[in-house]
């Protein structure tokens, strides 16, 4: 007579519960893969008007991957799977080594392997995105300084991309290389680029400080925005201290447990400033000049997308500064051949930037052995079949 | 033109099997197999030429995917004939060619433009072909499996019954790792590569899941029921469905990251 435990045990093992949880999982699946997922309020109203945007709502069917009844299904389905493969390793070694089969084992326990790795992405995967032009730096999460220092784009004939590649520098001794270095404080004590005018892209100018990268926690697989300050030009590493590497889209750059991705190309608008002696000085969104007395920070395009429009087409747009003076600070949207502080606004100019993703995923090695052992486990399972198909 | 003329030699090898399905004897035609084999070689060099073309294996759009898919199962009606493993009989091999003519067919249509486009940066990669590849060999059999259950369902007798089950079987358990190794871990090595993330829950992504978890589904039941039970090849069959929206419905009626496929 089986007591209550053994009751447990076998229900938890049993293949019935794991065929039943795998049709389960694929029904929700199923609702997932139909209902949009993750979207606004106001997207489900438009698209299900009335009783359908409610019920979704209400059931949760904007989320259901990492709803309740979807997570509870794969922890059940994690404890089958735990059980069933302990249970069925044990069987496999009692038998004589000849008859051993343990395609299913390894399959089972890569299925687990992988999951660990998942749940352990999920708690302490960062993703931060970086826009950088040439020249420009920005900090990684270990403090050393990743410096583009070329960004080649090939298209075909017909416009589309070919190729797109970015040539980085990283110098894990970076403080050493960052001479003369202009704070914020320095400047003027001017922090509101820190954040920056727009949001979107705040940088330092010439000289200036490279705070670290900004990195932020994804949640449910969704990619996480998020932009990092950079700093601008002239920050050649020094000479021995470290060498050019490339990234392309599908040829990431691996460096010290961060991963480093090339995930978008595009151009933004910068302005040309000139000063008295007709020097020209070039400043992206959100990057400061200093002049004497204070400064300026060039903060946006008036009105347009920086990204969208080109050079010719905005010559009439106004861009619009932050001049800090001692007097205070001033908000100014100027034309070409206004003055700027001490600055004459001469032109805009285009200039690619290359978007890099920087991800840092402990569960990476978790994930990867799982999934190679998923693939041996599954074919060693079938073999046989694969063998005999000509036999 | 070389798609065309695959498409005439698996049309003459359809009706000259459909000629043999009415004989009362159980003799095979001998001409229709190898005219079936050589739909599959003639798509093969279609994709060779255009590969050379764009100096990349052609794969990467919707019409070199349903050629090759074509190719593939033009492959599996010749050896669905010849190997001793799986005996199939008339009836699968005749229903199995029906398949690359569909394919062939809707690759003619304006939902798939014929043009050559070198593939963009995204798609230039070596796990994107096996990736495509393995998934498109696991699918042929599926669609071999899918022929069995489709059969199994509709015969008459235990034997022919266990005979369809048997071939369902035989096709969905080759099929299953390939399957396994191209749409789910090929594809997820290849996000990790290209996007930095190794599941995203795109349509596409979650419907090859959905897929695999019905076969999953299917073998577990195997395990757990008699081979009779209709619950089986009604998997198969869902299996297959499923894999088809998933090549060609999600692309059309979902939007996501496979967009291009």
């Amino acid at each position: 007579m089986k007591g209550f435990s053994d009751k447990i045990y076998d229900a938890l093992r049993s293949v019935k519960l794991a065929a039943a949880l795998i049709v389960l999982i694929g029904i929700l699946a199923a609702a997932g893969g139909i209902i949009p997922q993750g979207r606004t309020v106001q997207f489900y109203a438009q698209r299900f008007p009335g009783t359908g945007e409610k019920l979704i709502l209400a059931l949760g069917l904007d989320r259901i991957f990492t709803g309740l009844p979807f997570l509870a299904l794969a922890s059940l389905f994690t404890v089958n799977l735990t059980i069933c493969s302990f249970h069925r390793f044990a069987s496999e070694m009692r038998k004589p080594r000849a008859n051993r089969r343990h395609g299913p084992d390894l399959l089972h326990i890569g299925l687990l392997i992988f999951i660990l790795g998942g749940i352990l992405s999920s708690r302490t995967r960062t993703e931060a995105f970086i826009y950088l032009g040439k020249g420009q730096a920005a900090r990684l999460p270990d403090g050393a300084l990743l410096t583009l220092v070329d960004l080649r784009e090939e298209r075909y004939p017909d416009g589309r991309p070919k190729s797109w590649e970015s040539s980085v520098v990283i110098d894990d001794k970076a403080a050493t290389s960052l001479t003369g270095v202009v704070t914020p404080a320095e400047s003027g004590g001017d922090t509101l680029g820190e954040s920056g005018y727009t949001g979107e892209d705040p940088r330092i100018a010439a000289g200036g400080k490279a705070p670290q990268v900004p990195t932020s926690p994804s949640s449910g697989g969704a990619a996480t925005a998020t932009t990092a300050t950079t700093v601008f030009a002239g920050l050649a590493p020094k000479a021995g201290s470290a060498s050019v590497r490339s990234i392309k889209v599908n040829s990431p750059l691996r460096y010290k447990g961060s991963t480093i991705y090339q995930q978008d190309w595009n151009s933004e608008l910068r302005v040309v400033l000139e000063d008295a002696m007709g020097i020209k000085l070039r400043l992206e969104p959100g990057t400061l000049a200093p002049m004497l007395g204070g400064s300026v920070r060039f903060m946006t395009v008036e009105k347009h997308e920086p990204s969208q429009a080109g050079a010719e087409e905005c010559s009439n747009y106004k861009a619009v500064f932050l001049v800090s003076t001692a007097a205070g600070k001033e908000i100014l949207r100027a034309g070409k051949g206004d003055k700027v502080g001490t600055f004459t606004f001469s032109s805009f100019e285009e200039a690619p930037v290359s978007a890099l993703k920087i991800v840092r995923d402990k569960g990476y090695p978790l994930v990867a052995a799982g999934l190679g052992l998923i693939v041996l486990g599954t074919f060693l399972t079938y073999i046989r079949k694969l063998k005999g198909m000509f036999a | 033109m070389i798609a065309t003329l695959s498409f005439a030699l698996l049309l003459i090898s359809m009706i000259i099997q459909a000629v043999y399905l009415f004989r009362k004897d159980e003799a095979k035609d001998p001409l229709s197999p190898w005219l079936a084999l050589g739909a599959g070689l003639l798509l093969l060099a279609e994709i060779i030429r255009r590969s050379v073309a764009i100096r990349f294996v052609a794969l990467t759009s919707m019409f070199e995917s349903l050629l090759f898919m074509a190719c593939l199962v033009s492959f599996i009606v010749f050896a669905l004939r010849y190997s001793k493993r799986l005996r199939a009989g008339r009836a699968i091999t005749f229903g199995a060619t029906a398949l690359p003519i569909i394919f062939l067919a809707l690759a003619s249509s304006p939902l798939a433009p014929a043009e050559m486009r070198p593939p963009v940066p995204a798609l230039q990669s070596g796990w994107l072909v096996l990736h495509v590849s393995f998934t498109f060999i696991g699918e042929a059999f599926f669609a071999a499996g899918f022929v069995g259950a489709f059969l199994q369902l509709a015969a008459k007798t235990e034997e022919k019954r266990r005979n369809y089950d048997r071939l369902a079987y035989t096709s969905i358990a080759i099929g299953y790792p390939i399957f396994t190794a191209g749409a789910l871990v090929f594809g997820a090595v290849w996000a990790e590569k290209a996007w930095g993330v190794w599941w995203s829950w795109d349509p596409k992504e979650t419907w090859a899941l959905i897929t695999w978890l019905t076969y999953t589904a299917y073998l577990h039941f195997r395990l757990v029921r008699k081979n009779t039970s209709k619950v089986m090849p009604i998997l198969v069959i869902a299996g297959f469905i499923i894999a088809m929206f998933t090549f060609f419905g999600v692309n059309f009626l979902l939007s996501g990251l496979h967009s291009y496929a």
